[in-house]
């Protein structure tokens, strides 16, 4: 990885010709093949939050999508609900509940990941949205610090998605 | 007492008398490990002098719980260890989406000094629910939709206090501050409704 090139983003942002649709896919490429340097420059970018809310409306709007084909298909959950509402109406409830939960359980993930990362001394800190979640792999504090915040952090998300996502 | 304790204490009673000593009193306190303490108390308040003895009487909550994993004639026993981490996520959660919100509008925000607001403020508000409760409790009266009202008009108090530092501290415009506070209410409200069973 070279890290003196400009970051993917950043040079995206200088130029302005990429819409926030446009920086967010680039950016969800950077994080799969320069982490960091896509890291540094979403933390960069004056759009980078708004570029992470996108990405999460688009996958939990997709993911919404997905489960009303399934009621509309007659599917039921395999696995047993932990909330009492009737299996043959989980999906469709589930339409309506997913984006609001999703959002709430990577605030949650970030809150937390947020505290400990804090608690050990980290200056420059993940914030919400799943690239920024993302961005606590290339935090500057040693990595199994990163790791313990990623671990910890993942129990509520998981939690939160257990509890409400089928 | 040291001196942190202290000035933690009355930072958290400066709560219950002039809204603008609790603004200065936490500007001046460490952040956010203030407001971490204060949600911590707070949840084990909740935990050791409400759920604990409810569960020690053999209580259960009137209206079932909707977690399959938490029954109902075990509700209360399970939340003496379910609710403090529960309420610390909301806290965590809570202040977070005040924080996004804020970095969206492009407004000024420090998410250290809006954990400790919300955590001092959860203190402020919590410490006199749990009395509130027991007095319910010993009343006998069962209607957890009109105690659930009882303690909306309670965060009012909160909401006030909460206010006042995101626009004294922060320098976020009052009507911005009062909606942010209001919207973290309205965001735990839902979940709280599917997870928190009233005590009577």
């Amino acid at each position: 990885m070279n890290d003196a090139a400009p970051p993917p983003g950043a040079r995206r942002a200088r130029s302005g010709s990429a819409g926030v649709l446009g920086r967010t896919m680039r950016y969800a490429g950077g994080f799969i093949t320069h982490p960091r340097r896509a890291a540094d420059a979403i933390a960069s970018d004056p759009q980078g939050l708004w570029v992470g809310l996108v990405l999460g409306i688009l996958f939990l709007g997709a993911y919404a999508l997905t489960v009303l084909i399934y009621h509309l298909l007659g599917h039921q959950p395999v696995a047993q609900p932990f909330l009492r509402i009737p299996p043959e109406r989980w999906y469709l409830v589930q339409t309506f509940t997913t984006l609001p939960v999703g959002m709430a359980a990577f605030f949650t993930y970030a809150g937390v990941a947020y505290s400990i990362c804090r608690a050990w001394g980290a200056r420059v800190l993940p914030w919400p949205d799943w690239v920024e979640s993302l961005r606590i792999f290339v935090l500057p504090i040693a990595w199994w610090k990163r790791l313990g915040a990623v671990i910890a952090a993942t129990i509520p998300f998981a939690g939160i998605m257990a509890v409400f996502i089928r | 007492m040291s001196a942190r304790p202290r000035s933690f204490v009355r930072t958290w009673f400066s709560g219950y008398g002039g809204p603008l000593r609790f603004v200065r009193e936490l500007e001046g306190a460490p952040a956010p490990q203030t407001g971490f303490y204060a949600a911590l108390l707070r949840a084990v308040m909740d935990s050791l002098l409400l759920y604990l003895p409810l569960a020690l009487l053999g209580r259960q909550p009137s209206l079932p719980s909707a977690l399959t994993f938490l029954p109902t004639e075990r509700y209360y026993a399970v939340s003496v260890f379910f609710m403090p981490p529960y309420l610390l996520l909301q806290w965590l959660l809570t202040s977070g989406a005040m924080h996004v919100v804020l970095r969206l509008a492009r407004r000024p925000s420090d998410m250290d000094r809006i954990l400790n607001v919300n955590g001092m403020t959860a203190l402020v508000v919590g410490a006199v629910l749990v009395p509130w409760d027991w007095l319910w409790i010993l009343m006998g009266w069962h209607n957890e939709v009109l105690l659930g009202i009882s303690h909306l008009v309670l965060v009012v108090w909160g909401i006030l206090l909460g206010s006042l530092f995101l626009n004294r501290s922060l320098g976020v415009r009052m009507w911005l501050a009062v909606a942010l506070n209001v919207g973290s209410v309205a965001l735990a409200v839902p979940i709280s409704s599917v997870v928190v069973r009233a005590p009577v």
